[in-house]
């Protein structure tokens, strides 16, 4: 099926909070995944990978420390919370800083975090784990992550002086994407425990309705 | 705009932005009209300006009504076309709530002009709304129902050769009633950002504004077709005075409200655009006869207006009351006192602030607009914004920032005292049944803690306290690392610092919050008038009525329908 990237962004948005994120970093979800399927990454996928390991243990996914490494209480980092950190420290990033990560749960999520950060610093940061690569500079980003699906590994992220503009950065044209019904289906689960259960008094009471309003 | 002329026309003794405090709470929200700068007026003066062509080149329709019809506008660079689908539909089913299955009839604008297949596929989902599903060619999805006290009504005096009855066209004022315009990406449509570099849709809403006034054009087609069909021969078309008195009706309700808080960027854009137009106004040293005998003119049409505004509404029916009363004090002021030599615009104003209702005080900003489009129609271009602009938190900025901009931009939130249950009475939420934004009694209903973000006040008296509990030098990406519960929050905060009319500055979950005095600014910006409370918590309203019709646009004053005129 075909999604808007509204609806991509208000749904994200929606399953991160119903997964127990904080309505602030839900946001942040929601403008990732349009930012990546604005390139073209397939983005469902990531996304309900880290949906589902949240939904079991996601305070102990949250990122804790500062400095050279960052590490998680279970070992699994959220890729929006430790991007929203990288974010957020941007101005305060220094040149030739080696970062060292606990494994990712779909690193390709950290990508709009890198760019923004990159875009803010000014400087030129290198993502890597085995199973490949983000190269963020001066808001543009490349990706390259063949070995997506691969299980979590260890990450390091570098700092450099920011250089030329990036070449061949796919543009941002994508305007919907195509996805799998199934994959749409789980991701508006997620955001269905948004939703508040209606009662007797909530159908007549909530919305003003009562009234006769077909005249 | 250029900020240094607005800057000296704000350095005049006595005449500067109306602040918002002034501005920005429910009460004067609730009591906003339409002006110059509504989406409305500013689609209608596109479509003169730029000679936009219209056309009906589908027209499928049965006797009664039912069937397909393509509407299309040409303008100088694209087309759009209206598709409408017009359905058999069971009164027992006709229902304005958003949770209603069927309608009178359906729409999309679409993107160009549609082939058959295009028809074909539309015809599959557009009658279903939110059961279907349209494309990127399309960019809005609508439906209406007809008025039962008028459409037969018209139809059967139509069929039987007569004019239909001028009290119950001004009792009614519309002969269909969209019940949902949807646009920028709902059930599949394009995106706003899709369309967001064409010129014709920099204003806001304008994509929706133009659905809406070609509807307008198919329901008064509608009647003349059921009767011309009914009666062959006899049937008479209504004439163009009368057409001009239809306008298309609206229900609105409470999923509304939280979209002006969910995008502060844009509130505040639409505050500045109206404010700045005001205080422009103001700011002028002198009139001329010409403009003290139009705005006379427009004080005589409010009182028309005021005394057609019709509604049940106990609250807003006693602020009528009182507005038909203010408009007299003022015209009465005027003849008495006459214009000021010396910034008259500001002496009205001034006096409207201190004598007059706020329901006629706001009146009075639509009516000081309206007669001065040279000063004021370039401000449309500061509707335009990019809300990604400041998503970012920069996390370099201090704590003590923060602070900081609470005390200039959130003192605001501080006066409302959360101990007391009354104040945090209600909560937002999307009911799970038809995913609509409803409200809660907190105190008396489960689901509080499935709240929707937007009770800004209650939340920023929560930031404050975490704030105040850390040095000032701190950097926000250590605070926020640590208090995440508040980054939702502290992004608005941040985007105040330059954006001040950026939040509603009220209690949005108070046991005495009405959510129609937000509907009605909504609304208000939008164009739309004859506001008709049917609860606090969803309103009728007309949208264009008294507007030119398609065929009229080239040939007259586009910009004189907001009030009914004189010799109706």
């Amino acid at each position: 099926m075909i999604v808007s990237m509204n609806e991509l962004d208000s749904m994200t948005r929606k399953a991160f909070r119903g997964a127990g994120y904080h309505w602030g970093e839900a946001e942040e979800a929601g403008k990732a995944a349009t930012w990546l399927a604005r390139r073209g990454h397939d983005v469902l996928a990531p996304l309900l990978r880290v949906l589902e390991e949240a939904h079991a243990r996601l305070p102990a996914m949250r990122p804790l420390g500062e400095g050279q490494c960052v590490r998680s209480e279970s070992g699994l980092l959220c890729p929006v919370l430790a991007g929203i950190a990288i974010s957020d420290g941007a101005g305060e990033m220094q040149v030739g800083v080696t970062t060292r990560y606990d494994p990712l749960c779909s690193p390709l999520l950290l990508a709009p975090f890198l760019a923004a950060a990159a875009g803010a610093a000014p400087l030129r940061l290198v993502f890597s784990d085995t199973s490949g690569s983000i190269e963020a500079c001066g808001n543009q980003c490349t990706v390259n992550l063949p070995h997506g699906a691969a299980d979590p590994c260890f990450g390091v992220l570098q700092t450099f002086a920011a250089a030329r503009p990036l070449q061949n950065t796919p543009s941002s044209s994508a305007r919907v994407i195509s996805v799998l019904p199934e994959q749409w289906e789980s991701l508006s689960a997620f955001g269905a425990r948004t939703y508040v259960p209606a009662t007797a008094h909530s159908r007549l009471s909530g919305a003003g309705a009562g009234l006769q309003d077909g005249d | 705009m250029s900020q240094r002329r607005e800057e000296a026309l704000a350095s005049r003794p006595g005449i500067a932005l109306r602040s918002p405090d002034e501005v920005a709470s429910l009460a004067v929200m609730g009591a906003a009209h339409q002006h110059r700068l509504s989406f409305m007026r500013i689609l209608l003066r596109r479509l003169k300006r730029e000679g936009w062509r219209f056309a009906r080149p589908v027209w499928q329709l049965d006797g009664d009504g039912y069937g397909t019809a393509v509407y299309s506008a040409a303008g100088p660079r694209r087309s759009y076309s209206l598709v409408a689908f017009s359905h058999y539909l069971d009164p027992e089913k006709r229902s304005d709530r958003v949770i209603a299955t069927a309608w009178d009839a359906t729409f999309t604008l679409f993107d160009g002009v549609p082939s058959r297949s295009d028809i074909e596929r539309l015809r599959a989902n557009v009658p279903l709304q939110e059961a279907g599903r349209v494309s990127g060619k399309e960019l809005s999805v609508s439906r209406t129902n007809r008025s039962v006290r008028l459409f037969d009504h018209v139809v059967e005096r139509l069929s039987n050769g007569l004019q239909p009855d001028e009290t119950l066209i001004d009792e009614v004022g519309y002969l269909m009633r969209t019940t949902a315009v949807y646009g920028s990406g709902k059930l599949g449509a394009a995106d706003y950002e899709a369309v967001a570099d064409r010129e014709e849709f920099q204003s806001p809403f304008q994509v929706e504004m133009l659905s809406v006034y070609l509807i307008r054009q198919f329901s008064l087609d509608l009647v003349e077709h059921i009767a011309a069909a009914r009666a062959p021969g006899q049937a008479v078309r209504m004439v163009p005075r009368l057409r001009r008195r239809f306008g298309v009706g609206n229900s609105t309700g409470l999923g509304m409200a939280p979209f002006l808080v969910n995008h502060p960027m844009l509130l505040n854009a639409w505050f500045t655009v109206r404010e700045t137009a005001l205080m422009r106004v103001r700011a002028r040293p002198s009139a001329d006869a010409t403009e003290r005998e139009a705005f006379t003119k427009l004080l005589a049409r409010s009182l028309r207006g005021a005394r057609h505004w019709r509604t049940q509404d106990q609250v807003q029916r006693a602020r009528i009351d009182v507005l038909e009363r203010d408009i007299e004090r003022l015209s009465f002021y005027l003849a008495e006192e006459g214009f000021a030599e010396s910034y008259p615009w500001n002496g009205i104003y001034l006096w409207a602030a201190r004598a007059l209702s706020l329901e006629a005080r706001e009146l009075v900003v639509s009516l000081l607009i309206e007669g001065q489009g040279a000063s004021v129609d370039d401000l449309e271009s500061l509707y335009r914004v990019n809300e990604t602009d400041g998503f970012r938190i920069d996390g370099a900025r201090t704590v003590g920032d923060v602070l900081a901009l609470l005390d200039r931009n959130y003192h605001w939130a501080d006066a409302h005292d959360f101990n007391n249950p009354a104040n945090a009475a209600r909560f937002w939420y999307v009911s799970e049944e038809k995913l609509e934004p409803r409200l809660g009694e907190r105190w008396e209903e489960e689901g509080a803690a499935l709240e929707q973000p937007i009770a800004i006040a209650r939340d920023v008296q929560a930031l404050r306290d975490a704030l105040a509990e850390w040095p000032t030098a701190e950097s926000l990406a250590a605070f926020l690392l640590a208090h995440p519960v508040h980054r939702h929050v502290m992004r608005r905060v941040l985007l105040s610092e330059h954006a001040p009319y950026a939040e509603i500055r009220d209690n949005i979950i108070s046991a005495a919050m009405r959510p129609i005095d937000i509907l009605r600014f909504k609304l208000s910006f939008f164009g739309a008038t004859r506001f008709d409370p049917r609860s606090d918590r969803w309103t009728r309203i007309t949208m264009f009525q008294h507007a030119p019709l398609m065929e009229e646009i080239a040939s007259t004053d586009v910009d004189d329908w907001f009030l009914p005129p004189l010799e109706t």
